[in-house]
C-alpha cells in the first residue's frame, strides 16, 4: 500500500519536474526567438551612430523618435503604407470571392475533370515564382501595365487563389448540403441560399484564409521588385529594402519602418490567433 | 433522351462557379510557363530573339556557376528543413505538455511572431545583427564564445554567408512547423499513451512508438511543402547577401533573377528556370500524389 | 434589341473609362514636363530637391521639373530595364562608368549639336576630364565631380601618436599597423572589394595601380596593360596589408561604400578612401566626427580616380528640347553653384570652383590638390562596358585575397577578359 502511494507520488513528482523543465525551456526559447525582434525595437529608438558600437549597448544611450518621425513626415513612405494596404485588401477580397465560388463548385458538384482541377490547384502552389517573373515582366510591358499597382494585384492572385479555393473547399465539404437545400426549397435562389447559409456558417474558414492571404500579399517582395519601379507604386517590403540600397544605410529609420510594417500583422494576429492557426493547419494539411 | 443541358447539368453548374478562378490561374500560370519554355530556346534580351535550339541548355551544363547555385540551393533547403523540423518538433512537444492553458497560448502566440514578418524585414534585421560591428559579435564576446580580438563578418565571409542566411530562414519559418506539429500532437488519442504507460513504456519509447508514427503523415506533408518553398525561396538570399560574396550564397532563384534582370540574358535565365521547374515538379509530384489520396 | 443595348452599354463604359484615363493626360499636356531620373533624392533631402525644382521652374516657367527618385544600388540595371519597357525618364543621371555602355545600347543621345549652339564658355568651363568623348561624341554633362582622396580621423591619429596623414606607401603601411587595434575593435581601413556595385574598384584598386606606376589601358594599342610588373606589385602590396597586417575590418569581400562610410563615421576605422561627396555624407552620419582630408599616399607615382555624376539625354525623352533646357541649366553656372552649395558637392565647373565661397571650404582643398597631381584619371568614360570590366576586376582581386590565384595570374586573367571586351567594342 505504502509502496503504491510513494510510487505514484514519485511519478507525480517526476511529472512536476518535467513540467518545470518545459516551462523553463519554453521561456528560454521565447527569449532567444525574441532577441532579434528586441534588437529591431532597440535600434529603432537610437541614433545611427549608436548602432554599430562595440561593445553594444543593449538599451539606447540617447533615446530618439527620429526614425519614426522620418517615416510619418515623409509623404512617399505614407503612400507606401497606403499602397500595401490597398493591394493586400483588394487581393484578399478577390481571392475570397473567386475562391469561394470555385470551392463551392468543387465541394458540391460531381463533374468530369474534378480531380484534374484539384490536381492543378495543388500543383500551382509548387511553382517556382521566379520562373513567372520573366514572362510577367514581358506581358505587363506589352499590356502597358508595367509599374502599376494593378499588375501586383493580378499576379498575387496566382499564389493566393489556389490556397483559398482549397481551404474553403475543405470547410464546405464538411457542411451538410441539407442546409442550403432547405433554404432553396424555401424559395431562395442558389446564390441566395449560399449567401444566407453557407457563407455565415463557414466564417472561420473565411477569416483564416483571408488572414493568410493578407499576410502573403503584405509580405511579398519578388514580384514587387520585378514589376514596380516608381515610388508612387511601391509597397512596404520594397521601400524598406531600398533604405539599404542608398549610399549609407539609415538603420534607425529602417528598423522604425520595419516595426511599423510588422505591427498590423502582429496586432491582427493577437486578436485573430485562433483563426490564423486554424487557417495555417487547415491550409496545408487538408489541401 | 436527355438534352445536353440536362445531361451535363452538374458540369455546367460547376463551370459557372469555377470559370473566373480557373481562367485567371490558367492565364497566369500555364501561359507564362509555355512562354518560358519557348524563350529558353532563344537568345533573348527582350529587344531581339535569336533561335539557339538547345544552346542555352548546353551552356548550362558547362556553367560552374549554375551547378554551384544548384548545389547551394540543395544545401540551403536541406539544412533549413531539417532544422525547422527539429526545432518545430521540440517546441511542439514542450507546448503539448501539461501547461497552464494561458501560458500555452501565450507562448505559442509569441513564438509565432517571426513567421508573421516579411522575409525582407526578417532579413534586414539579421543583416543588421550580423555586421562585423553588429550586436551578434558583441553578444558572442560578452558570452565568452568569441575572442575579443576576433571580429567575424558573417555575411562577408564566403564560408559563413550561406550558413547565416540559413540561420535567418530557420528563425523565421520554424513556427510553421511548430504550429502544424502541435495540431498533430493534439489529435493523437490520449488512450494510446495511457495504455503505453500501463505497459511501463518509458517516455522515449512512447515518443518513438506512438508520437512519431502518429505524426508521420503531418511530418511528411510539411517537410515536402517546406522543401518546395525553401527550394524556390528568393527573398532571404537576395536581401541578405545578394548571392555573394563571390557567389558563395547564390541559390537558383537569385541566379535566375540576376541573369534575367541584371545581365538581361532572358533566354539563359529561362533555361535555368525550366530546370528548376522540372526539379520542383518531381518533388511536388510526390506531394500531389499523397494529397490527392486524401481529397 | 437586348444585344444592342448591351453593346451600347459597353461602348458607354469604354468611353467613360477612356475619358478617365485621358483627362489627366490632357491637363498635363498644357505644360512641358521633364522627368529627371536620379538617385540623389534621399542623399540631398526632399527639401533641397524642392528648392532646386522651384529655382529651375522660376527660370523656365513653361517647364515642369519632376525628379524621379530611385535607390543607387541597382540603378544601372533598372535603367536598362526601364529602357526596355520604354519608360526611361527624359534626363537620366549616370555614373562615369555607364556612359559608353548606355550609348551603345541606344539609351542616351549625343549632345554635340546642342552644345555647339551654346556660348563657348558654357562648355569650356567644364573640366577637361569631362570632355572625354565616346565614339567621337559627347554624351553627357557633369553636375558634380571629384577625385578620391584620403579621409582620416584626427582623434584616432592623435591617440596613436601620429601627427599627420601618411604621404608614402611605406608610411601608410606603418601607420595602418599602428592604427589597427582589434582589441578595441579599431582598424585602419575598410577594405572594400564588394562585387556589387562594382564602383568599389574606384577607391582602392585603380588608384593603387596608378600609384604603383602601372597604366590601366594603353590608348595606342587599345589593350589592358595593368598586368605589368608594377601593377602586380601594387596588388601584392594591397593584399599583404589585408591578409598579413590585417589592417582592414573583416569581410573585405563584402564590404562596400556603405560599410566604409558607416565605419568611418562611428570611429571604427581611422582612414578611408573617398570622394568629396563623402563630406556631406559624414556630416549626415556623424556631425561631431573630427577628421581631415589629405591627398592619397604616393607609391612610385601619384594617382587617383576622378568620378562625377553626369546628366544624359534619354533617347526616349518626350520633349528633347525641354530636357536639354534642364540639362543646360543644371550644368550651367547657376545650377552647378546651387547644387554645390546645397548638397556639399564638388562643383563641376571651373567658373564655379574659382569662386571665393568655395575656396573658403577648407575640407575641399585636398581634392583640389589631388586633382592637380599627376595621374588624376577617369578611364571609365572610354571603357566600352565599365560596369562589366569593373566586375571582372573585383572578382579577380577577390581571388587574390582568397588565395585562389597569385596576383600575376589574376591580373593576367582580368586583362585577357578586358581585351576581349575592348576588341569586340572596337569592331
Amino acid at each position: 500500500m505504502a509502496m503504491v502511494i510513494s510510487g505514484s507520488l514519485g511519478q507525480r513528482g517526476r511529472e512536476r519536474l518535467l513540467n518545470t523543465f518545459a516551462y523553463a525551456l519554453l521561456v528560454l526559447a521565447i527569449l532567444i526567438v525574441f532577441f532579434p525582434l528586441a534588437w529591431m525595437l532597440s535600434v529603432s529608438f537610437r541614433p545611427n551612430i549608436e548602432v554599430m558600437q562595440m561593445p553594444p549597448d543593449w538599451l539606447p544611450q540617447v533615446f530618439t523618435l527620429e526614425g519614426y518621425k522620418k517615416i510619418f513626415t515623409t509623404p512617399r513612405y505614407l503612400l507606401v503604407f497606403f499602397n500595401t494596404m490597398l493591394i493586400s485588401l483588394v487581393v484578399t477580397v478577390l481571392s475570397l470571392l473567386l475562391g469561394a465560388m470555385a470551392a463551392y463548385a468543387l465541394a458540391r458538384f460531381q463533374f468530369a475533370g474534378q480531380r484534374a482541377v484539384l490536381m492543378f490547384l495543388i500543383t500551382t502552389q509548387m511553382f517556382p515564382l521566379v520562373l513567372l517573373c520573366i514572362p510577367y515582366f514581358r506581358i505587363f510591358i506589352t499590356l502597358g501595365l508595367y509599374d502599376t499597382r494593378t499588375s501586383l494585384v493580378v499576379v498575387y492572385l496566382t499564389f493566393t487563389l489556389p490556397f483559398c479555393v482549397l481551404m474553403l473547399r475543405s470547410y464546405f465539404i464538411n457542411i451538410p448540403r441539407d442546409i442550403e437545400e432547405a433554404a432553396m426549397v424555401d424559395g431562395c435562389s442558389r446564390l441566395g441560399a449560399i449567401f444566407r447559409t453557407l457563407v455565415p456558417i463557414s466564417y472561420p474558414a473565411f477569416v483564416g484564409a483571408g488572414l493568410y492571404t493578407f499576410l502573403l500579399a503584405w509580405n511579398e517582395f519578388l514580384f514587387a521588385v520585378v514589376l514596380i519601379e516608381s515610388w508612387e507604386n511601391r509597397v512596404l517590403t520594397m521601400a524598406i529594402y531600398s533604405l539599404m540600397a542608398e549610399f549609407v544605410t539609415d538603420w534607425n529609420a529602417m528598423m522604425a519602418f520595419s516595426v511599423l510594417a510588422s505591427l498590423p500583422l502582429v496586432v491582427a494576429f493577437i486578436f485573430l490567433q485562433r483563426y490564423m492557426v486554424q487557417g495555417m493547419t487547415a491550409g496545408a494539411l487538408t489541401s | 433522351m436527355l438534352s445536353f443541358k440536362q445531361k451535363y447539368r452538374e458540369e455546367l453548374l460547376a463551370l459557372s462557379f469555377l470559370w473566373p478562378a480557373l481562367l485567371i490561374l490558367v492565364a497566369l500560370l500555364l501561359y507564362p510557363l509555355g512562354d518560358v519554355v519557348r524563350l529558353s530556346f532563344y537568345d533573348s534580351n527582350l529587344q531581339r530573339e535569336v533561335w539557339v535550339g538547345l544552346g542555352n541548355y548546353l551552356a548550362l551544363l558547362n556553367d560552374p556557376l549554375f551547378w554551384k547555385a544548384f548545389a547551394q540551393t540543395v544545401v540551403f533547403t536541406f539544412f533549413s528543413v531539417v532544422l525547422h523540423l527539429v526545432i518545430g518538433l521540440a517546441l511542439a512537444l514542450l507546448l503539448n505538455m501539461q501547461l497552464a492553458p494561458v501560458f500555452r497560448s501565450l507562448a505559442r502566440g509569441l513564438l509565432i511572431v517571426p513567421w508573421l514578418l516579411a522575409p525582407t524585414v526578417a532579413g534586414m534585421i539579421w543583416v543588421l545583427m550580423l555586421q562585423p560591428f553588429g550586436v551578434f559579435n558583441g553578444l558572442l564576446v560578452t558570452l565568452g564564445f568569441l575572442d575579443p580580438n576576433g571580429t567575424i563578418s558573417w555575411l562577408g565571409d564566403p564560408s559563413t554567408a550561406l550558413g547565416s542566411v540559413t540561420a535567418m530562414n530557420v528563425w523565421r519559418a520554424f513556427p510553421f512547423f511548430m504550429v502544424m506539429l502541435l495540431a498533430g500532437l493534439q489529435a493523437i488519442p490520449k488512450q494510446l499513451y495511457e495504455a503505453a504507460e500501463i505497459d511501463g513504456a518509458t517516455l522515449w519509447e512512447q515518443f518513438w512508438h506512438i508520437t512519431l508514427p502518429q505524426l508521420r503523415s503531418v511530418i511528411t506533408t510539411i517537410v515536402l511543402l517546406d522543401s518546395i518553398w525553401t527550394f524556390r525561396a528568393f527573398d532571404p538570399v537576395y536581401v541578405m547577401t545578394g548571392g555573394g560574396p563571390a557567389h558563395s550564397s547564390e541559390v537558383l532563384a537569385t541566379a535566375i533573377y540576376f541573369d534575367g534582370f541584371q545581365k538581361l540574358k532572358f533566354g539563359y535565365a529561362s533555361a535555368q528556370a525550366v530546370v528548376m521547374f522540372v526539379v520542383l515538379f518531381i518533388v511536388s509530384a510526390i506531394y500531389v500524389r499523397r494529397t490527392m489520396r486524401n481529397v | 434589341m437586348d444585344l444592342q443595348r448591351r453593346s451600347s452599354l459597353l461602348k458607354f463604359a469604354a468611353l467613360s473609362l477612356a475619358s478617365m484615363i485621358s483627362l489627366p493626360t490632357l491637363a498635363l499636356a498644357q505644360q512641358k514636363e521633364v522627368r529627371w531620373g536620379q538617385w540623389k533624392g534621399t542623399e540631398v533631402g526632399e527639401k533641397f530637391m524642392g528648392e532646386l525644382k522651384a529655382a529651375f521652374e522660376k527660370d523656365h516657367p513653361d517647364i515642369k521639373l519632376t525628379p524621379v527618385d530611385s535607390p543607387f544600388t541597382g540603378f544601372h540595371d533598372r535603367a536598362i530595364v526601364l529602357h526596355q519597357a520604354k519608360k526611361l525618364p527624359d534626363v537620366l543621371l549616370v555614373q562615369v562608368d555607364w556612359v559608353a555602355e548606355f550609348s551603345d545600347l541606344g539609351m542616351i543621345e549625343a549632345l554635340d549639336e546642342r552644345i555647339a549652339k551654346e556660348p563657348k564658355e558654357f562648355f569650356s568651363n567644364i573640366p577637361v576630364t569631362f570632355h572625354q568623348k565616346w565614339r567621337g561624341k559627347q554624351f553627357y554633362l557633369p553636375i558634380e565631380s571629384g577625385a578620391v582622396a584620403l579621409f582620416y580621423n584626427t582623434d584616432l591619429f592623435k591617440a596613436a601618436g601620429l601627427s599627420g596623414p601618411p604621404k608614402s606607401w611605406d608610411e601608410f603601411a606603418e601607420y595602418s599597423r599602428k592604427l589597427t587595434n582589434p582589441d578595441k575593435r579599431q582598424f585602419a581601413i575598410t577594405g572594400t572589394l564588394q562585387g556589387e556595385p562594382p564602383t568599389n574598384m574606384t577607391y582602392e584598386i585603380y588608384p593603387l595601380l596608378l600609384q604603383g606606376g602601372a597604366k590601366i589601358i594603353d590608348a595606342e594599342t587599345n589593350k589592358a596593360v595593368f598586368n605589368s610588373p608594377e601593377g602586380v606589385a601594387a596588388i601584392e602590396w594591397y593584399v599583404e596589408r589585408v591578409n598579413k597586417d590585417k589592417v582592414s575590418v573583416p569581410g573585405v569581400l563584402s564590404n562596400g561604400e556603405k560599410e566604409k562610410r558607416a565605419n568611418f563615421a562611428s570611429g571604427n576605422i581611422a582612414m578611408m578612401f573617398e570622394g568629396p561627396w563623402g563630406i556631406a555624407i559624414q556630416k549626415q552620419l556623424n556631425p561631431k566626427l573630427n577628421y581631415d582630408i589629405a591627398p592619397l599616399p604616393a607609391g612610385k607615382a601619384t594617382g587617383t580616380m576622378v568620378r562625377g555624376s553626369l546628366n544624359a539625354l534619354s533617347s526616349q525623352a518626350q520633349d528633347k528640347d525641354a530636357a536639354w533646357t534642364f540639362m543646360r541649366w543644371m550644368s550651367g553656372p547657376k545650377g552647378i553653384e546651387m547644387w554645390a552649395k546645397g548638397t556639399g558637392a564638388f562643383p563641376a565647373r571651373t567658373d564655379v570652383s574659382n569662386q571665393d565661397w568655395f575656396k573658403e571650404r577648407k575640407l575641399f582643398q585636398a581634392f583640389v590638390t589631388q586633382m592637380g597631381l599627376a595621374n588624376a584619371q577617369s578611364p571609365f568614360l572610354v571603357m566600352p562596358n565599365a560596369v562589366q570590366m569593373n566586375k571582372i576586376m573585383s572578382t579577380e582581386v577577390q581571388n587574390v585575397v582568397q588565395g585562389k590565384k597569385t596576383a600575376k595570374q589574376a591580373l593576367d586573367d582580368a586583362a585577357a577578359e578586358w581585351n576581349k571586351i575592348l576588341a569586340s567594342a572596337a569592331k
